[in-house]
């Protein structure tokens, strides 16, 4: 679901940029505020905690194996506004540092795992979870729903800005110049492999971690 | 046993973000042309060439900035060979093999090149659209040379960059160029902790693969993966702690000051000099100023 550089064109990558720009800006004042001097231990052990939550292989069938992209599980262990940032920070370490992304699609990266992905699975976790007791059943299936609506959703943004890179970025005679599959090819292709499979591991690997800390730590669910 | 393979895999993602930390932090301290660059002025131009390559269109282009990665790369003593597979390797090929359907009439219609295969008659499924003659066509064709290239040129100079530069170096380098240093220190302590968590990743697998005499069920080894992740998380939540009392007791609050020392030689301004004319000179070349 890493965007590479070379697949989006600049009016995509540019305005990616600039929407997920003010969401860093409100993060930060908004951490700034509550964490204060605290803040950059935080953010970046929880950074470092999602970039490594991500390189966890997760044994699926028949000795195949996927990975979770933890998005909703920190949302819920720190907070959505943090998760934003931590989750941005392990992707942009992933760009420049490892070339896993690209370093132009950083800001199209960040909204669709970052941004859209932690607040769609906080907001569902928040809804289903409602003003239910730590040890609550509601607790682990909020969490398993929202990670499985957040996963599901970054990837549908995934794909519709590619699928748009030949209607907006061709010459005059149809050629197209970044990423070359239309919506009608690029949605089904991204989207179904989530929807039938790795949303279920996102959602099945959030809910045992917090099925875990019910079990033995429940603080951290406090 | 196949159903430990998550193990292993595990254990090889880990073995490689080390291998490659160290592989760059080795080529970085080379003395090359690209690391005597202040990495202000390199973080700048890299930039600069990503998003220029992004706004070309012509494969000749690409393909020349490709090439002059490559010179790049061996004026700054890192071994072609090694950093050839580093780019073209993994992603451009990925990136072709995906491309290759698009070739075709079926993803991109166009001016017919090369007839693969004619079915008796064309189906139509909703907004999908099989012709009687599949075939290859020139805008699918010189689509596909484009996307590869740009792929292949972006990874270039990515590679390039963090090739040759250190790590914390990018990160002082960014905060001299503006980037809030809240950001700059958490990318910083990110990078920094990382390789902690990573070490813890690498003991609990390896204690575990050790005492492996038969696999779990499937689901009996999610919920050991789960119950990892959960171990981390609180070892990240203690770490964090401790390193904020730490940092309190070294008279940390809240105000970040870095040591940031850069200085620009004649190399930086002929360096700064030849990337904008390259710049301009394919920008004018794409646009026919030259014809």
């Amino acid at each position: 679901m890493h965007i590479p550089d070379g697949y989006l064109g600049p009016a995509t990558y540019g305005t990616m940029y600039a929407v997920t720009l003010p969401f860093w800006a409100a993060a930060s004042w908004k951490l700034n505020r509550t964490l204060k001097a605290k803040q950059a231990p935080f953010l970046a052990i929880g950074a470092a905690f999602s970039f490594v939550i991500m390189m966890f292989n997760i044994p699926i069938i028949g000795g195949t194996t996927g990975h979770a992209t933890g998005a909703t599980l920190i949302a819920v262990l720190i907070g959505p506004w943090a998760a934003l940032i931590a989750v941005s920070v392990a992707l942009i370490i992933q760009a420049i540092l490892f070339g896993d992304g690209g370093i132009t699609a950083i800001g199209a990266n960040c909204f669709n795992m970052a941004v859209a992905g932690v607040f769609a699975g906080y907001g569902v976790y928040r809804v289903v979870a409602g003003a239910a007791g730590v040890q609550s059943a509601r607790r682990w299936l909020g969490a398993a729903v929202g990670a499985y609506v957040s996963l599901n959703l970054s990837a549908l943004l995934t794909a519709v800005q590619l699928g748009i890179q030949p209607l907006l970025e061709h010459t005059p005679d149809g050629q197209p110049l970044y990423s070359p599959f239309p919506l009608s090819i690029a949605v089904p292709a991204v989207a179904l492999e989530h929807l039938f499979l790795f949303g279920f591991v996102e959602a099945a690997v959030t809910a045992l971690v917090i099925r875990y800390f019910q079990k033995n730590d429940p603080e951290m669910l406090g | 046993m196949t159903r430990t393979r998550f193990l292993d895999k595990t254990l090889l993602a880990v073995a490689q973000v080390a291998e490659r930390s160290f592989f760059s932090e080795e080529h970085a301290r080379m003395k090359g042309l690209l690391q005597s660059l202040d990495v202000r002025i390199k973080l700048l131009t890299f930039l600069f060439l990503l998003v220029l390559i992004s706004f070309l269109h012509l494969p000749l282009s690409l393909w020349c900035l490709s090439g002059a990665a490559v010179v790049l790369a061996v004026a700054s003593r890192i071994p072609p060979g090694l950093y050839l597979v580093r780019v073209w390797f993994i992603v451009p090929l990925v990136s072709a093999a995906i491309a290759l359907p698009a070739l075709l009439n079926i993803v991109t219609p166009g001016e017919p090149l090369w007839v693969v295969v004619t079915l008796e008659r064309s189906y139509t499924w909703g907004p999908y659209v099989l012709p009687q003659e599949i075939a290859v066509t020139r805008q699918g064709l010189w689509g596909g040379i484009v996307f590869i290239a740009r792929v292949g040129a972006s990874l270039s100079f990515a590679v390039l960059l963090t090739m040759t530069t250190r790590w914390p170096d990018i990160f002082a380098g960014l905060r001299a160029l503006l980037v809030p240093r809240i950001f700059v220190m958490t990318l910083s302590m990110t990078n920094r902790y990382l390789f902690v968590f990573l070490r813890l990743v690498q003991d609990m697998y390896r204690a575990r693969k050790s005492r492996t005499i038969h696999a779990l069920s499937a689901s009996g080894e999610r919920g050991w993966v789960a119950s990892r992740i959960g171990v981390i998380f609180r070892r990240s939540v203690e770490m964090s702690n401790d390193i904020y009392l730490a940092m309190l007791s070294r008279g940390y609050h809240g105000e970040i000051i870095t040591l940031d020392r850069f200085r620009t030689s004649t190399i930086d301004h002929v360096w700064l000099v030849a990337i904008i004319t390259l710049g301009s000179v394919l920008l004018a070349f794409e646009r026919g100023l030259f014809r």
